[in-house]
C-alpha cells in the first residue's frame, strides 16, 4: 500500500510537512530575510553628523570601494580565510583519513575526540592561545628554555601569525568532520580494485580517494572560509594592530563610529565578496570535475 | 596504501593534529590551579582561583546566561525536532532544497548576522534584552540541533505509527505513546548540542543582548587585555561542564543504539 503513494504524498501528509517545516522558516524568514534587507536598506541612507539621512544613493558604497583602505581590509579578510581553508585541508586530511580508513571499534571515541574542541568555547580557545603565543606564554618559555632563541618572540602574538594559528584551530575539526564524512562512504572495493590493477598508492589517492572526497573537501572549506573571513572575535583577540581585518572596520561603525550606514555597506561588500570567492571555488571545482571525467573517458 | 613507513607517518600526522588540538585548552585548564598570579611559570597547586569566581559578580552573568541557554535548549529542541522528523518521517519534493536551505546559518558569517539583526531590531523597534538573544542563538543552533536528532531517529520506523493508527489511536494518543518514546532519544542529544552551542555563545549575544550581559561578553570586556588565573578557573569550569554534557549525551545515544539492536 504504502509503495503505491510513495511518488504522490496525500494532501494530509503534506499538511504535516508544512506545520512541521513552518517554524524552521519563520525563523529563517524572521533572522536573516528580514534583518538583511533592513541592513541593505540601511546601506543606501547616509548618516551626516551622527543622525539618520533617509535618502537612497550609493555613497556609502562609492565610499568604500574607492577606498584603499577599507579594499585592503576586506581582502585581508579573504586572505585569512583562503589561509585557514589551505591550512585546515592540508591538517586535516591525514586525521580524517585515519578515521574514515584505520579505526573501526573505537570510532566513536575518536570522533568525540574531535567534537569536544569544538564544543569548547571559540573564546575559551582564543584565551588559551594568548597564554600560550604570548610573549612570557608558554610557547616562549619552551623556545627559550630549549635556546632556540635569546629573547621572547613578540612576533609571535597581536599579529596575522596568532590570527591564522588561533582560527586554524577553532575551525580545524570542521573541516575533518566535513572530510571523514566523505571518505566513510567510499566503498573499499574501489580502493582494493585500483591497487589490484596495479596502481601506485600515490596514484590511487589521486585518481581514487581524491575525486570522490570531493563533495566533503567543498563542503569543509565552505564551513571554514565563510566564518574564518566573516570572522570578528578572533581577529579583534588575536590581531593586535597588525592583524585586523574590515570586520573590525564594521564593528567600530556600530559602536564607536555611529555610522550605521556605513558599516551596513561595509558588511554587504564583505558579504558579496566572499559569495564571489565561493562562487569561483565552486565553479573551478566543478571544472576540473569536468576536466577529470573528459581526460578519464577520453 | 598499506606498507608500514606511510602508517607511520599517518600516526605521527595525527598524533601532532590531536595535540594541536587538546595542548591550548591543557594549558589553560593546567594553569588554572596554578598558586602564581603574575606569569605562566608553576609555582604551586591552589583552589584559589576557583573560590573567588564563586564570590564574583560574575554570577549575575551566569544566572543571564543559563536564563538564555534554557530559552534556546527548549525553543531550538522543540521547532528541531519538528524540523528533523518532518525530514524523516516523510518523503517529499524538494527535500534536499530545505535542507540546504536549513544548512544556511552556517555559512553566514555570525559577525555580520549579529550586526544585521541588530540594525533591524532597532529599525522596528524592538528593545534588545536576553529574548532577542534567544532569538539569534536559537537560529543559529538549529541546524547543528536538527543535524543531531536526524542522525539519530533516522532509523524510525514509521510502520509502528500505522499499526497503532489502525488498532484505532487517535494521532495525538500516536505521537504521545508511540512517536515520542521511539524519538527520545533523539530530542535529549538535540537538546544537548543547543545547550553547549548556547552556552559558549558570544558573537551573537554581544550584539544582541543590550544591557543583559550574559557571561562570554562579561569575560570578553574583563579580561580581553589582562589575562589572571580566574579565567583559566572559568574555562576549567566550562570545559568541565562541556566534557560531562557531552559524555552524558553520549551515555544515552549508546542507550539507544542498544535498545535498537534488541
Amino acid at each position: 500500500m504504502r509503495s503505491l503513494t510513495l511518488g504522490k504524498a496525500s494532501l494530509r501528509e503534506r499538511w504535516q510537512v508544512a506545520v512541521l517545516l513552518a517554524p524552521v522558516f519563520a525563523l529563517l524568514v524572521a533572522c536573516m530575510v528580514v534583518p538583511l534587507s533592513i541592513m541593505l536598506l540601511y546601506s543606501f541612507w547616509q548618516s551626516q553628523a551622527f543622525s539618520l539621512v533617509k535618502e537612497l544613493s550609493v555613497g556609502n558604497y562609492l565610499y568604500v570601494l574607492g577606498s584603499p583602505v577599507f579594499v585592503g581590509l576586506t581582502g585581508k579578510a579573504v586572505l585569512y580565510g583562503l589561509t585557514v581553508t589551505a591550512i585546515t585541508l592540508v591538517i586535516g586530511f591525514p586525521v580524517a583519513y585515519f578515521l574514515a580508513r584505520r579505526v573501526t571499534f573505537t570510532k566513536a571515541l575518536w570522533i568525540h575526540a574531535i567534537i569536544i574542541p569544538l564544543f569548547t568555547s571559540d573564546l575559551i580557545r582564543y584565551f588559551a592561545w594568548r597564554t600560550i603565543l604570548g610573549s612570557s606564554g608558554v610557547l616562549n618559555d619552551v623556545l627559550l628554555w630549549s635556546g632556540l632563541v635569546d629573547e621572547p618572540v613578540r612576533a609571535l602574538i597581536n599579529g596575522p601569525i596568532a590570527v591564522v594559528i588561533s582560527l586554524t584551530h577553532v575551525y580545524l575539526p570542521f573541516m575533518i568532520l566535513a572530510l571523514w564524512a566523505s571518505l566513510e562512504a567510499i566503498d573499499p572495493a574501489l580502493i582494493h580494485a585500483a591497487m589490484d590493477l596495479g596502481a601506485r598508492p600515490a596514484r590511487v589517492f589521486r585518481k581514487v580517494v581524491l575525486p570522490l572526497a570531493l563533495p566533503g573537501l567543498v563542503a569543509g572549506s565552505l564551513f571554514v572560509f565563510v566564518p574564518v573571513t566573516g570572522e570578528y572575535f578572533g581577529v579583534n583577540m588575536m590581531g593586535g594592530t597588525t592583524g585586523f581585518t574590515i570586520t573590525n572596520a564594521i564593528n567600530d561603525q556600530f559602536t564607536s563610529a555611529m555610522n550605521w550606514p556605513l558599516g551596513s555597506a561595509m558588511s554587504f561588500v564583505l558579504l558579496f565578496a566572499i559569495g564571489f570567492v565561493v562562487l569561483a571555488f565552486l565553479a573551478g571545482v566543478r571544472s576540473l570535475a569536468v576536466l577529470r571525467y573528459r581526460i578519464g573517458s577520453g | 596504501m598499506s606498507g608500514r613507513a606511510p602508517n607511520l607517518a599517518l600516526s605521527l600526522a595525527v598524533g601532532a593534529v590531536l595535540v594541536f588540538l587538546y595542548a591550548p585548552v591543557a594549558v589553560l585548564v593546567i594553569f588554572a590551579f596554578n598558586e602564581s598570579a603574575l606569569s605562566y611559570t608553576w609555582t604551586g597547586f591552589t583552589l584559589k582561583w576557583f573560590e573567588e569566581l564563586a564570590s564574583d559578580r560574575i554570577l549575575l552573568n551566569w544566572r543571564n546566561t543559563i536564563l538564555v541557554s534554557a530559552g534556546v535548549v527548549a525553543t531550538a529542541t522543540t521547532i528541531g525536532t519538528m524540523a528533523a522528523y518532518g525530514l524523516v518521517k516523510h518523503r517529499f519534493r524538494g527535500k534536499l532544497a530545505v535542507v540546504a536551505l536549513m544548512f544556511i546559518p552556517i555559512i553566514v558569517p555570525r559577525s555580520i548576522l549579529g550586526i544585521a539583526l541588530l540594525v533591524s531590531l532597532n529599525y522596528l523597534g524592538v528593545p534588545r534584552s536576553l529574548l532577542t538573544v534567544i532569538l539569534g542563538q536559537v537560529f543559529y543552533v538549529l541546524p547543528y540541533v536538527v543535524i543531531a536528532i536526524v542522525s539519530v531517529i533516522i532509523v524510525f520506523d514509521r510502520r509502528l505509527e500505522d499499526a497503532a493508527m489502525d488498532l484505532g489511536a487517535t494521532p495525538w494518543v500516536t505521537f504521545r505513546r508511540i512517536t515520542l518514546p521511539l524519538i527520545k532519544n533523539g530530542i535529549v542529544v538535540g537538546a544537548a548540542v543547543a545547550f553547549i552551542l548556547s552556552f559558549s555563545e558570544f558573537t551573537l549575544s554581544y550584539y544582541l543582548a543590550g544591557e543583559r550581559q550574559t557571561l562570554p561578553i562579561y569575560v570578553f570586556s574583563e579580561f580581553k587585555y589582562l589575562i589572571t588565573p580566574k579565567i583559566n578557573a572559568l574555562s576549567a569550569t566550562v570545559v568541565a561542564l562541556v566534557i560531562v554534557v557531552t559524555l552524558l549525551t553520549e551515555a544515552v545515544r549508546h542507550r539507544a543504539a542498544a535498545l535498537r539492536r534488541r
